[in-house]
């Protein structure tokens, strides 16, 4: 009742308010955005699109978003309705039913000082130690519901602090949180004859106390430990950070150090003692925890370098030690490696590994002139015993004649440790070579062309680091290509198909899409079937593993 | 400006540094459980499953702490579970069973496995069945503090020559219990070797204990009464006939379970439960 009564009270206000503030005369703006997803689950046991409620007997599922925003006298009003009807989306294995006002929240700027409450959200520095987002493809959804005070000291001075509960689809997590930041800003100025400089510097801290229930439960237990692995409970756990944007010239220097104090969080490989004298995988361990992030970029004429590097250790910061893969995160930290687009070359993604991972990335792109582009991208990612968990080498060219046509090839290799990454104990590291093309033809202004098509080959062993034993090759190798004719400013028409050609793990299976995007305004209109494989999932730098898909969706999105 | 930042800073510091000392919680050691109710813990598992042997060795760690009478558990391999579940090409045994199906089904799909259920009852504030291993402790000490409300007693009567098996089911109320009730019971193995995944290796002769091997009652359980009154007493019997032993099916290694639970109100709580072997040479 909890969040229909929320939902009423939100409607009711923002109606008041905009009617009220209308009536005396004052510039109000309304804006908004629909978006709504259909799927119908048809069932294919070959690809594992099976045994769920939704493939079993509910066969129909969905969700939607319908978001407002009112704007008058310097308030900001915002509330969003979020319905899911037997949706996969919080766990793609069961089904999630529930409605009602996912998000709402009032702002207003006092002077300096600006107030929002209801859902916030926010983040500190790069938000690898705080960060409170949205991602609805996963269905997360970490706002804070709370209060934030944000004052400016001076024009490139800020303070903030926030306090609040996380949301958890339409009820909270019983920890608190608390926390705030300074960041401020400073420059040379650029004046004649002298090099222009800036510095944005920023310190934050963040404080999460769990709730007396949660605690109990921990203690409940932590009784059960055998002596030597018994360890205690703490209430609260801190975060700080110092962060730093160094920009001289054509040289942007990003610099992050965030450190966790001492808390407790389940670690699914520590070795265990039990009380019959054996020992098993997975305990409670309470250690502090760090993350060290750097980026180094140049960027001038047609050249663009980024280096990146991170290491974290213990880094998994949840609001509740409960919690679990996607929820209850209060930190977003992205992969270190490229966000891939093609089809295959997205198919194995580094996610990150909170209690131990080492990175860097070294990342080139160069336009030569105005057709022809060359990138470099390469990944090496360790856990912090020096265990290779990622490797990617990624190259592509493109070439772009005006008005008629633009070519893109390149190849991608990858060491992707599916032991680690997906828990899975009989796996190993596979190793990838994927060449790949793109080719847009226009015919003209409004008809285009889009052909894509790339092969994965699972047979090699480029890295060396597989002896004396066969590869790994997971599901074998696969080809994609897929076609794309649109007709602007209506109509994109598509169909692709994958296909398991050296198939190892089941037998040969065309995943095959085909569908057409309808376009008319700020309204757009998608049908499509989809046979889909399993795989991880990345969206927004967060992933998850994914079952197999086979059905047809509907999307619907407007803005207005 | 500078005065503003200093201040600024300055009350940073005073936020956290001023607030950082708290009095941790006790742990106290295991007690012995004061009430009379028993707990089935109902775990589903797989072989494939890398983080399953951590359920075995929680459900394992709590029969020790507090009596594999008074925490029963029995584990479960169901199909929806996926690849986790599935045998590996050379398992010997598929563990997996229509009535894991039809109960993980009943008790609502949990986002990953190992997960279990606790009696059957959520947390307060929750209305998850099952959880993952971490949250059974506290579960089972909170069942374990309670009176039970009804008595379950099985009687298996096994004839090794016939492999034919009874099971009388008699089942008292111990207050007046206003709703339906239901019986559920099956047969359950332990001690059988195949492999298993375990983290990141695999093990080639794992013990896989308090298996589901199938179930006696209906999956969901059998009607018992819409109401039971104080004192009122409920039996059965249930016969059939063991399969032939083929690696698995050793009498020897089997017990029969069975748990009373209380159905109204979306509500399952176990009432009580409890188990016995059925043969014992």
């Amino acid at each position: 009742m909890g969040h229909i009564l929320r939902g009423t009270i939100g409607i009711l206000f923002l109606l008041s308010l905009g009617h009220q503030l209308s009536g005396q005369g004052g510039i109000d703006y309304i804006s908004g955005s629909l978006e709504a997803n259909g799927n119908a689950f048809i069932r294919d046991e070959r690809i594992g699109a099976a045994n769920t409620p939704q493939y079993d007997h509910q066969l129909y599922g969905g969700e939607a978003w319908f978001d407002l925003r009112y704007t008058n006298y310097g308030f900001n009003v915002g509330l969003r309705f979020d319905v899911f009807n037997n949706s996969n989306l919080l766990n793609p294995l069961d089904s999630y039913t529930g409605e009602g006002i996912g998000m709402w929240y009032i702002n207003k700027t006092i002077g300096k000082l600006d107030v929002t409450a209801g859902y916030i959200y926010d983040q500190i520095g790069s938000g690898m130690m705080f960060r409170s987002y949205e991602v609805r493809p996963l269905l997360i959804d970490n706002a804070l519901i709370g209060l934030k005070l944000e004052y400016e000291l001076s024009k490139d001075w800020r303070v903030k602090a926030f306090t609040g509960r996380q949301k958890q689809q339409f009820e909270v997590y019983r920890p608190v949180v608390v926390g705030g930041s300074l960041e401020g800003y400073f420059s040379s100025g650029g004046g004649e004859g002298s090099r222009f400089w800036s510095l944005s510097p920023g310190i934050g801290v963040v404080n999460r106390t769990l709730d007396d229930a949660t605690v109990n439960e921990l203690v409940s237990d932590l009784r059960t430990y055998t002596p030597e692995d018994s360890i205690g409970v703490n209430y609260n756990t801190y975060a700080f950070n110092a962060f730093n944007t160094l920009s001289i010239g054509s040289i942007t220097w990003y610099a992050e150090a965030s450190y966790k104090s001492q808390e407790i969080f389940f670690d699914p490989f520590a070795e265990k003692s039990n009380w019959d004298g054996s020992t098993s995988l997975g305990k409670y361990r309470s250690e502090d925890g760090y993350l060290l992030y750097s980026s180094l970029s140049y960027a001038r004429g047609g050249l663009g370098v980024t280096f990146d590097w991170r290491q974290m250790s213990n880094f998994e910061f949840r609001i509740s030690p409960f919690s679990q893969q996607l929820q209850g995160l209060m930190s977003f930290i992205p992969p270190m490696a490229r966000q891939n687009t093609f089809r295959l070359n997205a198919r194995y993604n580094a996610v990150p590994q909170f209690l131990g991972e080492r990175a860097v990335q070294l990342d080139v792109n160069y336009s030569l002139n105005r057709k022809w582009n060359f990138s470099f991208n390469g990944a090496f990612i360790n856990d912090l015993t020096g265990n290779s968990l990622y490797r990617e080498l990624y190259t592509d060219f493109s070439y772009k004649k005006p008005r008629k046509y633009t070519l893109t090839g390149g190849v991608q290799l990858q060491l992707y440790n599916q032991t680690v990454y997906e828990l899975k104990g009989d796996a190993g590291s596979v190793q990838t070579i994927t060449p790949f093309l793109d080719f847009l033809y226009k015919f003209s202004r409004k008809k285009a062309l889009r052909v894509e098509t790339q092969y994965m080959y699972t047979g090699s062993n480029w890295t060396g680091e597989v002896k004396g034993r066969d590869v790994y090759r997971e599901f074998g190798d696969w080809i994609f290509l897929q076609a794309e004719f649109s007709m602007a400013p209506h109509w994109i028409i598509f169909a692709s198909d994958m296909y398991n050609v050296v198939p190892e793990k089941t037998e040969d299976i065309h995943y095959y899409s085909f569908g057409a995007a309808y376009t008319k305004g700020s309204n757009r209109f998608s049908l499509s079937w989809v046979k889909q494989v399993e795989g991880v999932v990345c969206t927004g730098g967060v992933c998850r593993l994914e079952p197999a898909f086979n059905g047809v969706r509907l999307n619907v999105n407007a803005n207005f | 400006m500078k005065n503003k930042i200093i201040l600024a800073l300055f009350g940073f510091f005073l936020l956290v540094g001023t607030a950082c000392e708290e009095i941790p919680p006790e742990i106290p050691p295991i007690q012995p459980p004061t009430g009379t109710k028993n707990v089935i813990i109902e775990e589903f598992s797989g072989v494939q499953c890398p983080n399953c042997p951590v359920g075995d060795a929680q459900i394992s760690n709590l029969q020790s702490l507090y009596g594999s009478d008074r925490v029963v558990a029995v584990t479960m391999h169901a199909y929806v579970t996926g690849v986790l579940s599935a045998p590996m090409s050379d398992s010997r045994y598929d563990f997996r069973t229509d009535a894991a199906e039809a109960i993980i089904k009943n008790l609502g799909l949990p986002s990953g496995i190992p997960a279990a259920s606790v009696n059957r009852v959520p947390f307060e504030g929750e209305t998850a069945l099952l959880s993952p291993p971490n949250q059974w402790a506290a579960k089972v000490e909170r069942q374990l503090e309670k009176e039970a409300k009804v008595g379950v007693n099985l009687q298996p009567e096994y004839n090794p020559d016939t492999r034919m098996l009874t099971v009388n089911v008699r089942v008292i109320a111990q207050e007046n219990i206003p709703g339906p009730t239901r019986l559920h019971m099956g047969l359950m193995e332990d001690g059988m070797i195949d492999k298993q995944i375990d983290g990141v290796t695999k093990i080639e002769e794992y013990e896989h204990n308090h298996i589901l091997r199938d179930y006696i009652t209906d999956h969901l359980g059998d009607n018992i009464s819409p109401s039971l009154s104080l004192g009122e007493t409920w039996t059965r019997s249930y016969t059939l006939e063991i399969p032939e032993e083929d690696g698995w099916w050793v009498a020897e290694n089997i017990s029969v379970f069975g748990f009373v639970s209380q159905n109204f109100d979306d509500q399952k709580d176990v009432l009580q439960a409890t188990k016995a072997k059925i043969y014992q040479p």
